[in-house]
């Protein structure tokens, strides 16, 4: 008996003694194998059990499984795929599954721009896809991505595969705009894109005029008088605001709407990302310009029966939420409404007639000519020009074995050069292809063949916002203005100030930290 | 016998030293370690193990330094201090409820205790609504039924937004403190009721002289419950406010710590767990400490 | 108990009616946001957007079994059960076990041992969590099994506890006849003892069992999603964020919070009893 009791506890500090050891050992065989040997596999895939693709875009997620199967089946290799929605915690969920042992983790996964590769490129975790050489076809692909749309810290080395490109603006609805005004709507279109700031304000303050009480009132727009309908018609009849907003939700103004703004002195993320004092200091005019954008813009906003008010009120999340705000804009009750053509997919759930017919206006900001520091734009230039961003790239895991990771490559080569790759994204996924050129492409969805047009006019500004400091735009400045200022029902030229000063002090806080 | 014992001790108690070691001991320590290096998650910055990026005291100064970190600490401590008072209170009402009376009384503490089997972050989710469409609209807003500026937008300032969540928690926990406070009670032996009756004393004399020091070791109890719980008091905090108008509370903080910043902080958030667990450590013990006291005392 | 409750009920002798009215609203109250999750399981998205209180227009049971569909309610109903049962058992054998040798073996190392699983009761989740993650990995235990583990070792201390401060009150001399009777240690444990621990067994039991059901962070931290096994509340965590880029599908969110929470409300009305009387004893020995 004594001997067995003895045994026992030997048997279990071995147990906890080899299990601590494995631990180690395991360790550290983790991190060394990351660097260097990741490209020397070549293209043959052969003994590759499954590639595990990782990404973060819950939208697409049904087409993104269906194209894996696609894959599947014309090359035998077993794809799984992982679709999680981009704004929750899908950075969180990536870093669990790559804590895992390397069999386990994803081997490719997105990564949303430079603000998150750096993580993975200090974790060793990213491949840097110039330094691979044996692979022709995918030193290609790599070589061939557009410098401005390449994942790079310093110029030459390359982290991923650009996802697709999105733009945004004010969302609107062609038909409601033929309904609201006599005469030609593709030149009122054309002259809405083209207007100043000045006669794009007097303009939504006609159609709430129209609204409250409709009259055949008259609208300069791009220096041609258009007139009103005597009465509301068609998809007028149900409007009650301009604007559609998602008050309640702060990093719809926080984000992109603010990136317009940043445009006017960063040319680029790279620029924005080593932003000095003093350029951070000359954003002032152009965050004051966002304000009172953003003033117009949340002053004419839609209600479910009247206009919205800004107050307690718009900033809850059941009245104002992204939901019930997408729902309004469908339901016809606002004009516009500031989203990116990646809501095309949403929209045409809710209605596919509407889907078919909606195309962009850009976002304008009161700017003088002196606030644009960046590039050589005049005002009004800058003001019929829309944001095109790469909103993520596919990076490959340089943890996995060489054969997974030339499987990696190859099926990014077959996604973005085979023909039935390049259909699902831009048929199935509704994308707008980072390799596709304007001039020749044509997209069957509405809104990406108009943000395709403002390509080919070469009429697009970048994302310099992501390269802001991590968590300032929509969890500070997003959050100061909700609490601050949409509860409040008027703002003052002081309030423009001191949002613009805010903005700006934070972003010089946060940088430093 | 002593010797039997003995001699089967270690074999019996290994399992549950194995399981302690892996799950809480190794971790905590390991937690203490990381907490002076440049943790980030995946790796640890600067190079490959732990040793090598080691910072000191750095996370630390950091932790206290930050505006976020100190007005979370501010900020459940306020909470800790209503929601403890707040709970006990309800749930000792509905006790002293619920013992009075003989019929359908099991059929009211089932009603009240079922709110505890709901998790926090559905939970929250039900509340943010009821705190919009009933509080607000329907009762005490601008164009409710009785306005009571207090209790309309109630998640829209850091002091209001304090109060719904103690609303939130009594709701949810109230039941639970309630069946402890009527299993004490029920200890209480009838007699010294009806002795003190005969004599003509009022109900709340009998409550305060009789009730409340009998009761002493149940309220122990619950005190040491809620305020644990409120201190580390997380799901609902993020289900209700997210920690918008500066209402987020240490556990929270913690968590979010690794998304504030690019790449993420985890070496830092490990600092802020390190404070966080001594503040537990101190209060709670404290507080058993003086309670128990004063049971000795009366 | 019988005179105590009939004593009790003396002292508010008057104002009883009262009592009652009082209770009820309380009860109404408590019930409210039950209600609300019922009625919003039978709604539209744009239903509940608009009428978040109202019932709904038409009872429409379709929006249930979507929800049970997307959460893959039945298997995950059965891996939710398997862990906490399997959960449950590791802590009620480990923990039983070690606080019985400890109160029969009163030495300075068991009570030092004893005073470590107490402490560690302070000890906040958020302080281990992430090392806790990392060191699982290193052991190849980031899975179902390793989540077990997990539990028991966050359920020891309190059960520890719990089982230590019931034993000393078991008389010693039982255990002693069947040792000479020729019992092996388990046997003496199993047979004799561990029938005599029930009603603590039963409050350890309701008591982990109730937060190891529900919990969603560890599942989360350590199941995520590299396997297709997930717990229900980690399904509806998937099934939330899965379904829209940023808004929230109250639709699909009311039904299947109300199909997750409908297994434990069954089992706690059913079990009711043991319920109230696990949390009651569960304090007084704390």
């Amino acid at each position: 008996m004594k001997k067995f009791t003895k045994l026992l506890s030997v048997i279990c500090m071995l147990a906890v003694v080899i299990s601590m050891f494995s631990a180690c050992s395991k360790k550290n065989e983790n991190p060394g194998s990351s660097s260097g040997s990741s490209s020397a596999g070549g293209n043959t895939a052969g003994s590759v059990k499954e590639l595990y693709i990782y990404n973060s875009k819950g939208e697409n997620a049904e087409q993104f499984t269906a194209m894996c199967k696609a894959y599947e089946q014309a090359t035998g290799i077993k794809v799984r795929s992982f679709s999680i929605g981009s704004g929750q915690d899908h950075m969180e969920t990536l870093r669990a599954e790559m804590q895992g042992a390397a069999d386990a983790q994803p081997a490719i996964f997105t990564i949303q721009g430079l603000k998150e590769l750096i993580e993975w490129k200090d974790s060793g975790a990213a491949l840097d896809l110039s330094s691979v050489t044996d692979n022709t076809e995918f030193k290609a692909l790599v070589d061939a991505i557009p410098e401005g749309l390449r994942l790079t810290t310093d110029g030459t080395n390359s982290y991923g595969i650009p996802y697709n490109v999105e733009g945004y603006g004010y969302i609107m609805d062609t038909q409601m705009l033929a309904d609201l005004i006599d005469g030609d709507m593709q030149a009122a279109y054309n002259d809405l894109v083209f207007c100043s700031y000045e006669e794009f304000e007097a303009f939504v303050k006609a159609v709430d005029a129209y609204i409250k009480a409709p009259s055949a009132a008259t609208v300069t727009l791009n220096g041609n008088t258009y007139t009103f309908k005597g009465q509301k018609t068609g998809l007028a009849e149900n409007l009650t605001g301009v604007f559609a907003v998602a008050a309640s939700e702060k990093w719809t103004y926080g984000d992109h709407m603010l990136n317009v703004a940043i445009n006017a002195v960063f040319p680029n993320v790279a620029a924005a990302n080593s932003a000095t004092q003093e350029q951070l200091d000359q954003l002032k005019g152009p965050f004051s310009a966002f304000a009172r954008a953003l003033d117009l813009k949340t002053s004419y906003a839609a209600g479910d029966t009247a206009g919205a008010k800004r107050g307690n009120d718009f900033i809850v999340a059941t009245n104002y939420g992204y939901d019930s705000t997408l729902q309004r804009f469908v339901d016809g009750k606002a004009l516009f409404m500031k989203n990116g053509n990646w809501v095309a997919p949403q929209v045409s759930a809710l209605d596919e007639e509407k889907a078919s017919r909606l195309t962009f206006v850009p976002v304008k900001i009161p700017l003088t000519q002196e606030d644009i520091v960046a590039g050589d734009w005049t005002v009004e230039e800058f003001n019929s020009t829309i944001p095109v961003f790469v909103p993520m790239y596919y990076a490959i895991n340089a943890n996995k074995d060489t054969q997974t990771i030339a499987a990696a490559e190859n099926f990014l080569i077959w996604l973005n050069t085979t023909e039935e790759g390049k259909r699902y994204v831009t048929e199935d996924f509704q994308f707008i292809p980072y390799n596709a050129d304007p001039a020749t492409t044509t997209l069957s969805n509405s809104l990406g063949q108009s943000i395709l047009n403002f390509m080919k006019a070469g009429k697009t500004l970048s994302a310099p916002y992501n390269g802001a400091p991590a968590s300032w735009g929509g969890d500070t400045v997003g959050l100061e203005i909700m609490e601050k200022y949409l509860t409040k029902e008027t703002w003052t030229e002081e309030d423009y100030g001191s949002i613009a000063d805010y903005a700006i002090s934070k972003w010089k806080e946060m940088m430093n930290q | 016998m002593t010797g039997y014992y003995k001699k089967w001790f270690y074999p019996l108690v290994l399992p549950a030293l194995i399981l302690f070691a892996m799950v809480i001991l190794i971790p905590f320590l390991l937690g203490i370690l990381y907490s002076f290096t440049g943790w980030r998650g995946t790796y640890f910055a600067g190079g490959g193990e732990w040793y090598e990026s080691f910072v000191g005291l750095q996370n630390y100064v950091k932790a206290f330094k930050n505006p976020k970190f100190m007005s979370s600490l501010w900020y459940t401590l306020r909470y800790t201090v209503v929601a403890v008072i707040a709970i006990n209170a309800a749930g000792l009402a509905l006790g002293l409820m619920v013992t009075g009376i003989s019929k359908g009384s099991g059929a009211y503490r089932t009603i009240f205790f079922m709110p505890n089997l709901l998790g926090g972050l559905a939970l929250g989710y039900i509340w943010q609504i009821i705190f919009n469409s009933l509080y607000t609209d329907l009762l005490f807003g601008p164009n409710g039924i009785f306005p009571v500026d207090f209790f309309s937008y109630m998640l829209q300032d850091q002091t209001k937004a304090l109060f719904a969540l103690v609303i939130m928690m009594v709701w949810q926990t109230a039941g639970y403190m309630m069946i402890v406070y009527v299993t004490g009670l029920n200890n209480i032996p009838g007699d010294l009721y009806e002795a003190a009756q005969i004599d003509g004393t009022t109900l709340w004399q009998r409550f305060k002289n009789i009730t409340l020091p009998m009761l002493m070791p149940s309220i122990t109890i619950c005190v040491f419950l809620t305020l644990a719980n409120s201190f580390k008091l997380l799901d609902q905090n993020i289900a209700l406010t997210n920690g918008d108008f500066n209402t987020r509370m240490l556990a929270m903080q913690i968590l979010r710590t690794t998304k504030d910043t690019t790449p993420p902080d985890y070496g830092l958030a490990q600092a802020q767990a390190v404070i966080f667990f001594i503040m537990i450590a101190i209060i709670t013990l404290t507080q058993v400490t003086v309670t128990k006291k004063q049971e000795v005392e009366l | 108990m019988e005179q105590k409750a009939q004593a009790t009920t003396r002292r508010f002798h008057g104002s009883k009616v009262v009592l009652y009215i009082v209770l009820t609203l309380l009860a109404a109250y408590t019930l409210a946001p039950l209600y609300f999750l019922l009625v919003n399981s039978f709604k539209s998205q744009s239903e509940i957007v608009r009428n978040p209180l109202s019932l709904p227009s038409l009872w429409d049971f379709s929006y249930l079994s979507n929800a049970a569909e997307k959460i893959n309610f039945f298997r995950s109903l059965g891996i939710t059960f398997l862990i906490t049962l399997a959960s449950l058992i590791l802590i009620v054998v480990v923990s039983s076990l070690a606080a019985w040798i400890m109160v029969r073996n009163k030495t300075k190392t068991s009570g030092v041992i004893f005073l470590f699983f107490v402490s560690a009761m302070l000890i906040p989740f958020q302080s281990i969590m992430y090392p806790l993650l990392n060191f699982m990995d290193m052991l190849g235990l980031k899975n179902m099994g390793g989540l077990v583990i997990m539990y028991g070792g966050f359920g020891l201390s309190m059960s520890v506890f719990l089982y230590h401060g019931f034993i000393k009150s078991v008389p010693q001399g039982i255990e002693e006849a069947a040792v000479i009777d020729g019992a092996n240690i388990l046997q003496v444990f199993f047979r004799i003892v561990f029938p005599l621990l029930r009603s603590t067994t039963v409050t350890v039991i309701i008591l982990n069992g109730m937060w190891i059901w529900n919990d969603y962070l560890l599942p989360f931290l350590v199941i995520g999603n590299s396997s297709g096994v997930k717990t229900l509340t980690l399904e509806l965590y998937f099934a939330k964020i899965l379904s829209g880029q940023y808004g929230s599908p109250w639709e699909l969110i009311f039904p299947a919070v109300l199909i997750s929470i409908l297994p434990i409300v069954v089992v706690f009305l059913s079990l009711q009893k043991y319920f109230i009387k696990g949390i009651s004893e569960g304090a007084v020995k704390t």
